[in-house]
């Protein structure tokens, strides 16, 4: 899909959060090949092997910062858009990888939450909008039949954020 | 009137060493701790330092629990079972009965709201992940959940709530800094600057994860109140042997001489 483009070379910049996997430590990746890039922002470790760019092993930006609001704020937007997949509890797993899934992905999700809340409270003059995907359950990451699911809410949470998001276009 | 010191101990285990020097130089300063507040490994050094434990007695304490062999115990094959065939889901890799007789030894019939100082365990709801703070109740429970590194160690239920260690929702084990108890919170917070070299893959993925919620959990902002502690130990993350004690507490002990803020740190106000 993205071939040997660049990501310095796309239309609007872009920044894509890794994982560094020898010092942990969260790392933006504004140059280089796109498909190389993505696809360590999006490596599951351990479900998935790590990438290597310029010989550095790196995975999922989640590891260090799950949502890179400070990324976007050295931008310096009049207004930030943050979006969010988050889901609901489930207290009653009804088997033992459900219960580890849940656990890390909202683990994951608070630690990333409470660095949003941090963060904004740093960058008072920054309006923003936190547009919140609330799924009633964890996505399957391989099952593109919950794409329709997806949107839907999309469409639900833009409505309910009308008003707000109406200072985008004054 | 001597400040008040609140004392942060993460979920590192090179914590259980790198407070003692610490607590040395309090001393050195006439500083008291007067609120604990410990998650993971941070939880059973606090758990020990609230008991009164002396320099000696602590520091052996220290040793026995970093030797416990605690991911030796291996019952992988029968868990393994367990998850293909069971519906439970409250199952563990490893088996806590030598947690649980640490734990028996030390800190038998106490009870938080009693301990001498003041103190909170970070533990993390096991089905929202939220943070859930421990100030009361049976001792061994707490530290127990607080320690509950799910899913090598399985879930505990106190108080109606199913618990797992503090690591997932509070890293560092954070006292709320608008708390009126203390005047100070010194955070502890060590972390080393390699992975472990062990060639055991659940120990190196214990490690990648144990820092990742680290990372996750260090908040970047200024707070008055609070002197972050923040050593990298040139040491691994392999499991600690009991000779590493006095490196890890010498060399922490060499990292708060060179901090700027806690050599400056006023005995009074």
């Amino acid at each position: 899909m993205f071939g040997e483009r660049k990501i310095e070379d796309l239309p609007i910049p872009l920044s894509i959060v890794v994982t560094g996997v020898v010092d942990g430590q969260s790392r933006v990746l504004t140059h280089g090949r796109l498909v190389d890039a993505l696809y360590a922002s999006i490596t599951i470790f351990p479900l998935m092997e790590c990438i290597r760019i310029n010989n550095v092993p790196y995975v999922d930006g989640a590891f260090s910062n799950p949502i890179p609001v400070n990324v976007g704020l050295e931008a310096h937007p009049n207004i930030l858009l943050i979006t969010t997949f988050t889901f609901k509890p489930d207290h009653q797993p009804n088997h033992f990888f459900r219960f580890i899934n849940n656990l890390f992905c909202l683990s994951i999700e608070q630690y990333g939450l409470k660095k949003v809340e941090h963060w904004m409270q740093q960058a008072k003059e920054v309006q923003y909008i936190h547009l919140d995907y609330m799924l009633s359950e964890p996505l399957s990451i391989v099952d593109t039949n919950q794409l329709n699911t997806i949107i839907q809410l999309g469409e639900h949470v833009l409505k309910q954020h009308e008003s707000s998001l109406r200072i985008l276009y004054e | 009137m001597n400040k008040r010191v609140g004392l942060e101990l993460g979920a590192h285990p090179y914590t259980l060493f790198g407070v003692i020097p610490l607590l040395q130089q309090l001393q050195t300063s006439s500083l008291s701790v007067s609120l604990l507040s410990g998650a993971g490994a941070g939880a059973i050094a606090a758990g020990l330092i609230a008991c009164e434990y002396d320099a000696h007695k602590y520091s052996k304490a220290a040793i026995e629990f970093v030797n416990l062999n605690l991911f030796k115990r291996n019952r992988m094959l029968r868990s393994l079972f367990n998850l293909l065939f069971t519906k439970k889901v409250n199952l563990s890799l490893y088996d806590s009965n030598v947690l649980d007789q640490y734990l028996t030894r030390h800190f038998a019939g106490m009870q938080i709201e009693n301990l001498k100082i003041p103190l909170i365990l970070k533990t993390t709801d096991a089905f929202t992940a939220e943070e859930v703070v421990l100030e009361k109740g049976n001792l061994i429970e707490a530290l127990r959940a607080s320690c509950a590194l799910f899913p090598a160690y399985s879930a505990i239920k106190v108080q109606d709530q199913v618990l797992v260690t503090g690591t997932y929702s509070d890293w560092h084990a954070r006292i709320k800094s608008e708390s009126n108890q203390v005047d100070l919170i010194l955070s502890l917070s060590l972390s080393s600057t390699e992975l472990s070299h062990s060639t055991n893959n659940i120990e190196q993925l214990y490690a990648f994860f144990q820092r990742s919620f680290q990372i996750l959990s260090s908040n970047d902002g200024y707070d008055p109140k609070r002197i972050v502690l923040d050593f990298k130990l040139p040491f691994s993350y392999k499991r600690i042997a009991a000779q590493e004690e006095a490196v890890i507490s010498s060399y922490v002990h060499d990292c708060l001489n060179k901090h700027p803020q806690f050599t400056h740190l006023p005995p009074s106000v």
